[in-house]
């Protein structure tokens, strides 16, 4: 094993002892109640993340999936309001005691754990979180348990029987009520009980301002019901209102009863109790049924739909529940399948908003709650709802529109409840997050950029993904859903072409707290002072007390020798502090000098870090420094910047060779030429001396000026490399999501379908990626549309050298006609000088064979000489380099040549077009074993450059004729670069005039 | 007649920072402030009819999320996140959009942002105007 292995896997092992270490410390704090509470949870939960990554990057996937629950726990205590009780507490000391004995066996045998010993721990962990999740203050964690899933990948709810079915298209539901929420509800009801208390008080002593205290009281409960969706309660008070002494005690007494009720009696508003959500099962069995109906051979008629409505009404009637019964009388109306399925929604609606106040300790465990069935409909419907996504973010975008999508936010919100369902709160968080990203877009009057569009479509793939996933009964990958939230915690910094919050962290190795406020502003100002070599300060101020202090440190820390970057709150007891993050040229002693200027006392005041340059280069935290680079980054380098990153390297590699040609000329020998020609005397001796010393302090400026060139140069070149791997993806984004369509298009078309593949590790350019996106997606919708429509369908990606090949083989029968869409892929793809070919399987089953020719993408390639020509060739066709001088010309193949190589093969030489400088290649022996395909050739070159990453253009105007060429690139110093086209020269002739041949090793044997 | 504001913030300059910005805008007036979430519950009981609320979110007593979760019940008035912590499609902006803020804005430099008109004076401006049109 390396020394670097031993090395990941020490830190491993000394970072997990640390990270548990601090778990125990922060568990203990809290179970002895000491210090403040918050600061341990966020301790814990730091401490938990910190181990969970570290065994993520190690792949010690049962560690990282257990690691995950426990965060997943105290994250509810964190960010969700769930109160820290003995349960909780006692399930994390289990949880630490169990990660103990896996971080010993996983440093001692560098493997995951077995999952077996674990599995009590996960499944408990599961439960208790999912019985947090519904109901955030359990009794005990024995009771949390006895109503929880016990399972380790999040639980879906119960699926409401019968299933709805799904719809094409329908509104979307409305956001849960406030009043579902239990924390809102007791926070109305802490106002309800003020306004009732105040409503006696006026009673009691009632004044000359009765009536318009009492309608300011009740106009703001009004306005809080209203917010909460409790229509009882703003409809009494409306009643009430203007109040006055004689409706004031028929008022409160109204409310008091509502208020019992929302306390959760034993009815809520509408009298409902258990046994009416019971009977509820009923109905929805029946409302699933007619819409069934309504999209079958036998339509349900008028008197089913009637006799639906009447069962409704018999249940609701005697409740008073309006809302539900105008829900039910829109059922009853809709005759067409679509209108059905949106009164159903709507109907579920409103069920849904009955929930409030009701006891659930009395509701059979079985019976189907309408927030859960929201919830459930929102899960139930969520690949339409992403396919419907996914329409809207393809579609043509009206330029600074804000209404270019405006369903967007809606249909999101259904995958925030989707979400919920099955308990996958980072997706859920993911959602919003989008949801924030785009509303600010739209805040601005445009339309999202080219990265956060493709953010979102990486959003809506990744989540068909996981649903197909929870759908099969699988464990989702949530790997992918945390790099989408790291990239859209990113995408402002990328957007505006900055460094990232985190790699500035890194840099200056800054406290966690920094973290969560460094804006774009505070990054950019940041890598401004990394830049003028200034040093980083962290100054803890206490300026709330002292108004002239503040202004005082204020003016210091913007004046003119101090760069403020960022500030975060710190509180301390009960003062609230301010770590500020300062840059200056000062060091650490004349900081706390200056320090001492602004605050002589040395009381509000103090420096609690000095960042130095070591620490500005300080390597990332191993979590960090593995994590998949963002995939999505590279949408903000545009093949325009490319290309101008490409022109700008180019004229830098033009201004250092015309300084070299200055730098090297005699200009005094020139000089003395020229004095010849015109017939003048030679310089005298000492006029050549003076002359002499000034031309070289001359070419002494002009060194210093190349040095500084080749110093851009080399910059240009690791910028140029960098943006071009930013673009590229392996085909794996392309290939997994499809395998997600087919599932889902398939289960659209009533049967099932599942895609394999293969060359999910092929790097493509995002562009391709999206061009093949398109082309596949139409494609397999329209096989699995086909009346004999396939069950298996495997595509196999490869690259060539310009082209990319899709081989899609599925077991559906072959189709005489090819339906419209797949007609009008082949014509498109026909039309771009691609291929498109349909071939009916012997055995049956149809396989297609497409090409898509490639324009503009990115290649890792080798860059060779020849003569005077640099030529590039994709690293993924050399075989091998080859130095040989055995060299046979083969009389039975017209005289061709051919090398042999070590292993006894014999493959054809195929030389490149040469320009300027003599054959060296064949002096040298020197040669590249190419292949495309099964054919291999050996070219013979001058010299290998060495390999770098390019974008590739097409040749355009004359040089498209050119044989045996794919495209330009413009190289790392400036130059052209040919790109070879490797199948066409080995399908190439030797000679003029003679038959093209594909060229085949033959061992010599043969 | 201008908008009515209350700017809720634990940091006393930022408020101040904010109260000057607000005076640049003719069709608003700050008619409140508060240092923490408590604070600016107990003050909507006075000023029932301010329109925004600008909000910060880390605060001691009673945090900008918690007092969204109240405030949404007891005042019709727009509220709008100023933060530090509230940097676009971060978690805590997230976490603000699903308590129902109506915009959301971050701080451009921590806590304390001095430069906040320079930096960010347009965009808030313009999301205010925006959230008080809708």
């Amino acid at each position: 094993m390396s020394d670097e292995t031993d090395e990941i896997w020490e830190l491993y092992a000394d970072d997990g002892a640390q990270a548990l270490d601090a778990m125990e410390d922060a568990l203990q704090a809290l179970g002895e109640g000491r210090g403040n509470a918050a600061a341990h949870v966020s301790a814990l939960f730091r401490a938990v993340h910190t181990f969970k990554g570290n065994s993520r990057v190690l792949g010690l996937a049962v560690v990282e999936g257990r690691a995950h629950l426990a965060e997943d726990l105290i994250g509810l205590v964190r960010d969700e309001g769930v109160p820290l009780s003995e349960a909780i507490l006692a399930m994390l000391v289990r949880a630490c005691d169990t990660f103990r004995g896996m971080l010993e066996a996983t440093a001692a045998t560098r493997a995951d754990v077995d999952p077996a010993p674990s599995e009590a721990l996960a499944a408990d962990l599961a439960a208790l979180i999912g019985t947090l999740q519904a109901d955030p203050a359990p009794e005990s964690t024995a009771e949390a348990m006895s109503e929880a899933p016990q399972a380790e990948a999040p639980a879906p709810e119960p699926e409401p029987e019968p299933e709805p079915e799904p719809i094409a298209k329908a509104e979307a539901p409305a956001a849960p009520r406030l009043a579902d929420d239990p924390a809102y509800r007791k926070i109305f009801l802490d106002m309800a009980a003020g306004t009732i208390a105040e409503l006696a008080d006026l009673m009691a002593e009632p004044g000359a301002d009765l009536a318009s205290r009492a309608d300011k009281a009740l106009s703001a409960l009004g306005h809080a019901a209203s917010q909460m969706g409790l229509e009882d309660w703003r409809a009494a008070i409306a009643t009430g209102t203007p109040a006055s002494a004689e409706t004031l005690a028929r008022t409160a007494e109204a409310l008091r009863g509502l208020q019992r009720a929302l306390e959760g009696g034993e009815a809520d508003a509408g009298g409902l109790d258990a046994a009416f959500f019971a009977d509820l099962a009923a109905i929805f069995r029946q409302v699933s049924d007619v819409g069934l109906r309504l999209t079958g051979d036998a339509p349900a008629g008028d008197a089913e739909r009637d006799a639906l409505h009447r069962d409704i009404t018999a249940l609701i009637a005697p409740h008073g529940i309006p809302r539900v019964a105008a829900a039910a009388e829109t059922l009853r109306a809709a005759v067409d399948p679509l209108a059905y399925k949106t009164a159903e929604l709507q109907f579920y609606e409103e069920l849904a908003r009955l929930e409030q106040g009701i006891d659930r300790s009395g509701i059979d465990s079985d019976v189907i709650l309408p927030g859960t069935l929201l919830r459930a409909w929102c899960a139930d419907h969520v690949f339409d709802t992403l396919q419907a996504l996914r329409v809207g973010l393809d579609a043509p975008r009206r330029a600074g529109r804000p209404d270019w999508f405006p369903d967007f936010e809606g249909l999101m919100q259904r995958v925030f409840h989707a979400s919920r369902h099955f308990h996958i709160e980072t997706a859920a968080q993911l959602t919003m997050a989008l949801i924030d990203l785009f509303a600010r877009m739209r805040m601005e009057g445009g339309t999202p950029d080219a990265l956060l569009i493709q953010i979102a479509r990486g959003f809506v793939d990744t989540m068909e993904l996981v649903f197909d996933a929870l759908d099969q009964g699988d464990a989702p990958d949530m790997v992918r859903i945390e790099q989408l939230f790291e990239e859209a915690s990113n995408v402002c910094f990328v957007a505006s072409g900055m460094a990232t919050a985190k790699s500035i962290e890194k840099r200056l190795g800054l406290p966690p707290d920094f973290h969560r406020v460094l804006s774009p502003e505070s990054v950019k100002a940041a890598q401004s002072a990394i830049d003028a070599g200034l040093r980083f300060h962290v100054v803890r101020a206490d300026l709330n007390g002292d108004e002239a202090l503040a202004e005082r440190f204020l003016e210091w820390i913007t004046g003119d020798r101090m760069r403020m970057i960022t500030n975060v709150t710190v509180f301390e007891c009960d003062a609230t502090l301010f770590d500020f993050l300062l840059a200056a040229p000062l060091t650490e002693p004349r900081m706390l000098e200056a320090l001492a200027d602004v605050d002589p006392g040395g009381r509000h005041l103090s420096l609690r870090l000095a960042l130095s340059a070591e620490q500005a280069t300080e390597e990332p935290a191993p979590d960090e420094a593995e994590a998949p680079a963002p995939s999505t980054g590279g949408a903000a380098v545009t093949l325009q910047m490319l290309e101008a990153i490409g022109e700008i390297s180019a004229g830098q590699a033009m201004v250092d060779h015309m300084l070299g040609e200055l730098g090297a000329a005699d200009l005094l020998h020139d000089i003395d030429i020229d004095l010849r020609t015109a017939g003048l005397p030679a310089l005298d001796k000492r006029v050549r001396g003076v002359l002499r010393d000034r031309i070289e302090r001359h070419g002494a400026a002009l060194q210093r000026i190349a040095e500084a060139g080749s110093q851009i140069s080399a910059q240009l070149l690791q910028l140029q490399e960098d943006s071009t791997a930013m673009r590229t993806r392996p085909a794996e984004a392309l290939l997994a999501p499809l395998a997600a369509h087919v599932s889902a298009e398939a289960r659209k078309a009533g049967h099932e379908a599942r895609l394999s593949h293969t060359g999910a590790e092929i790097v493509l350019d995002q562009m391709v990626i999206e061009d093949l996106r398109r082309i596949l997606k139409p494609l397999l919708a329209a096989r699995l549309a086909a009346p004999s429509a396939p069950r298996r369908i495997h595509l196999t990606l490869a690259q060539q050298e310009d082209r990319v090949i899709l081989d899609i083989l599925d077991d559906g029968a072959f189709e005489t006609a090819p339906p419209p869409a797949i007609a009008a892929l082949a014509d498109a793809l026909r039309g771009r000088q691609g291929e498109f070919r349909r071939i009916a399987q012997p055995g049956g089953g149809t396989r297609h064979h497409i090409a898509v020719p490639l324009q503009m993408i990115v290649m890792d390639v080798m860059v060779l000489r020849v003569g005077d020509v640099r030529y590039v060739l994709p690293v993924s066709a050399i075989q091998r380099i080859h130095q040989s001088r055995d060299i046979l010309t083969v009389s039975a193949s017209e005289g061709r040549r051919m090398l042999r190589l070590d292993d006894g093969r014999i493959v054809p030489i195929r030389a490149l077009p040469r320009v300027g400088a003599a054959r060296e290649g064949d002096a040298q022996g020197l040669y590249v074993i190419a292949a495309s395909g099964d054919a291999q050739i050996a070219i013979p070159v001058d010299e290998l450059l060495g390999q770098q990453l390019v974008l590739r253009r097409p040749l355009r105007g004359v040089l498209a004729g050119l044989r045996d060429l794919a495209g330009i690139a413009i190289l790392s110093g400036g130059e052209i670069g040919m790109v070879v086209a490797v199948g066409s020269l080995a399908q190439g002739q030797a000679g003029p005039g003679q038959p093209r041949a594909a060229a085949r090793s033959i061992p010599l044997s043969a | 007649m201008p908008y009515k504001v209350m700017v809720v913030d634990d940091a006393a300059m930022m408020r101040l920072y904010i109260s000057s910005f607000l005076k640049s805008l003719p069709d608003f007036t700050m008619v409140a402030q508060a240092a923490n979430g408590q604070e600016a519950l107990d003050k909507l009981a006075d000023h029932a009819d301010i329109d925004l609320i600008l909000l910060d979110i880390e605060m001691p007593v009673m945090d900008g999320l918690e007092f969204l979760r109240h405030a949404k019940l007891k005042t019709r008035a727009r509220i709008c996140m100023l933060s530090s912590v509230t940097v676009a499609g971060s978690p805590l902006a997230a976490k603000a959009r699903e308590l129902g803020a109506d915009g959301v804005v971050a701080k451009p430099s921590g806590t304390v942002s001095h430069d906040l008109e320079e930096k960010t004076g347009d965009e808030l401006a313009r999301v205010m105007r925006q959230l008080m049109a809708a």
